[in-house]
């Protein structure tokens, strides 16, 4: 679980997770707001996201059993520095710069999303949803809760939903195609998939390269060639593709 | 010390000065441009073309950045060693550009003549605008490819993705594959040919009767740029139902009227 909220807190925190059976096995400051706590804990997502939530100020920022999301005010290489990203490891990641348009400029409004407190689904999108409020009205009636007055938020929660309901990744990203109104790209992940969507009318950009041992996505080609350097053969997916891969 | 200057709008322009690092044989010149940012390889790139009298360049490392080879106004030879990102060769008008990668979005945007072959895929809003000239992709292209063109022509060897031709007002499009949805959406004229599968055929986009100037236009073209035998086209063209307008240039209306 990643939370923010002042590192005072940090023990009622702790406390908190303890109260509800959660054995801690390790806590990080990663910044004078922000923390990580490693823990195992069987029971109830929602009752402990909720029961740290309570404390005032303090927002969980994702929870999740193989997911981490990090998410900050700042450059790619500020956040990277504050956060160690270079120490991460694992199979799949995907990654986000904001360029606020519609909600505000604060942590909760950065990507990726999750679904809170659904663990393990988070996104990253780049358009615009324009039945957003009715999706939002929709899904908080089921049960949904939203950390911020973002669109892109809604993909999260609505494919948590779907997942939910016993839908598989790909099956809810190629419902949300016909579900979600506007125009967008989006790229979701779960513990051991990674999807990419986009919108009936290709609007968004997305350029893709595949090879043996990486599969790399991006809005431009440049971002691709950071991580590999040499001459490569990408393409631009079409409209309404739904491509997911799985580890 | 980094140098930075002013353009007109008082926005700053990071390393302004000509990098002069090319290797200049005659009237033929080359680069590397994996250390440069894309000002600086315009800039040495005008720099060649206009002030060193070259008539031939090559770029070799252009890393898919953005806008490169744009506004080159005097004919020459520029070969890009590799891909190009978004708006690479706009507003040009002359230049024969070879790229041996792919481009990103809005490849060739507004070119007014010349001839761009890029060996591999192409963004979508591939020659938007295009008023004249050929460009010519060989792979597949995205969305809304000659989007508001209005001379000109494109060859795709591969695919092209939905609203192709979109607004289209004059010139050709010839796409050896598959076309996604809203071919020729709401076009004023200008004609499509299609080899493959089209998906649907936007508003006022119908099928075309096909004469001898077309396989004339299909066969020279195929011959100029060296993709051998075409394949048999589908022709589309405007239906002229969806809006009343005429051919004629705002200019050549005063004159009517």
């Amino acid at each position: 679980m990643s939370s923010r909220s002042d590192c005072r807190h940090r023990s009622v925190v702790e406390s908190r997770l303890e109260r509800l059976g959660a054995r801690i096995d390790e806590v990080d400051e990663e910044t004078p707001y922000a923390f990580r706590v490693s823990f195992d804990f069987d029971g109830d997502l929602k009752l402990l996201a909720d029961f740290v939530e309570d404390i005032p100020d303090a927002e969980v920022l994702s929870l999740g059993r193989s997911l981490e999301i990090v998410k900050d005010l700042g450059d790619a290489e500020t956040v990277h520095e504050q956060y160690g990203l270079s120490e991460f490891t694992g199979t799949h990641a995907i990654g986000h710069v904001r360029m606020a348009t519609e909600s505000e400029v604060d942590i909760a409004g950065a990507h990726p999303y999750w679904a809170y407190p659904y663990s393990d689904v988070a996104v990253v999108h780049n358009g615009q949803l324009t039945n957003y409020f009715m999706w939002r009205r929709r899904l908080e009636r089921a049960g949904r809760r939203f950390m911020s007055e973002c669109d892109s938020e809604i993909i999260a929660v609505y494919l948590a939903e779907e997942m939910t309901n016993g839908a598989s990744l790909e099956e809810a990203m190629n419902k949300s195609l016909d579900e979600l109104d506007g125009v967008f790209t989006y790229i979701a992940v779960t513990k051991d998939e990674l999807g990419v969507a986009k919108d009936e009318l290709a609007a968004k950009p997305l350029v893709l390269y595949e090879s043996d041992d990486l599969v790399a996505l991006a809005s431009e080609e440049i971002a691709i060639r950071a991580i590999v350097d040499h001459e490569i053969d990408t393409y631009d997916p079409y409209e309404r593709e739904v491509l997911v891969w799985k580890r | 010390m980094t140098q930075i200057t002013y353009d007109a709008r008082g926005l700053a322009e990071p390393f302004a000065d000509v990098p002069k690092i090319s290797e200049i044989d005659g009237a033929m010149a080359s680069f590397d441009a994996k250390d440069l940012t894309t000002r600086a390889i315009n800039l040495e790139l005008r720099w060649l073309l206009y002030e060193q009298g070259i008539k031939e360049v090559e770029i070799a490392n252009p890393g898919s950045k953005h806008s490169l080879g744009v506004g080159i106004l005097t004919r020459c030879r520029i070969r890009f060693a590799g891909s190009l990102g978004y708006f690479g060769c706009g507003l040009i008008d002359g230049p024969e550009i070879h790229i041996t990668g792919r481009v990103g979005w809005s490849a060739c945007e507004n070119m007014m003549s010349g001839v761009v072959v890029v060996d591999g895929n192409a963004g979508s809003l591939t020659a938007a605008a295009l008023r004249g000239g050929d460009v010519v992709v060989k792979g597949r292209v995205g969305a809304r490819s000659g989007i508001d063109q209005k001379g000109g022509t494109i060859i795709v060897g591969g695919s092209a993705g939905s609203m192709t031709g979109f607004m289209m007002q004059r010139g050709r499009i010839i796409i050896c594959g598959d076309v996604g949805p809203g071919l020729g959406d709401s076009m004023y004229d200008g004609t499509i040919y299609v080899a493959g599968k089209v998906k649907s055929l936007g508003i006022d986009c119908v099928p075309g009767e096909w004469t001898d100037a077309d396989t004339e236009l299909i066969e020279r073209k195929f011959r100029i740029y060296g993709m051998g035998d075409p394949p048999e086209f589908q022709k589309f063209v405007c239906g002229k139902v969806l809006y009343n307008y005429d051919l004629l240039e705002p200019a050549e209306r005063k004159l009517v009227l």
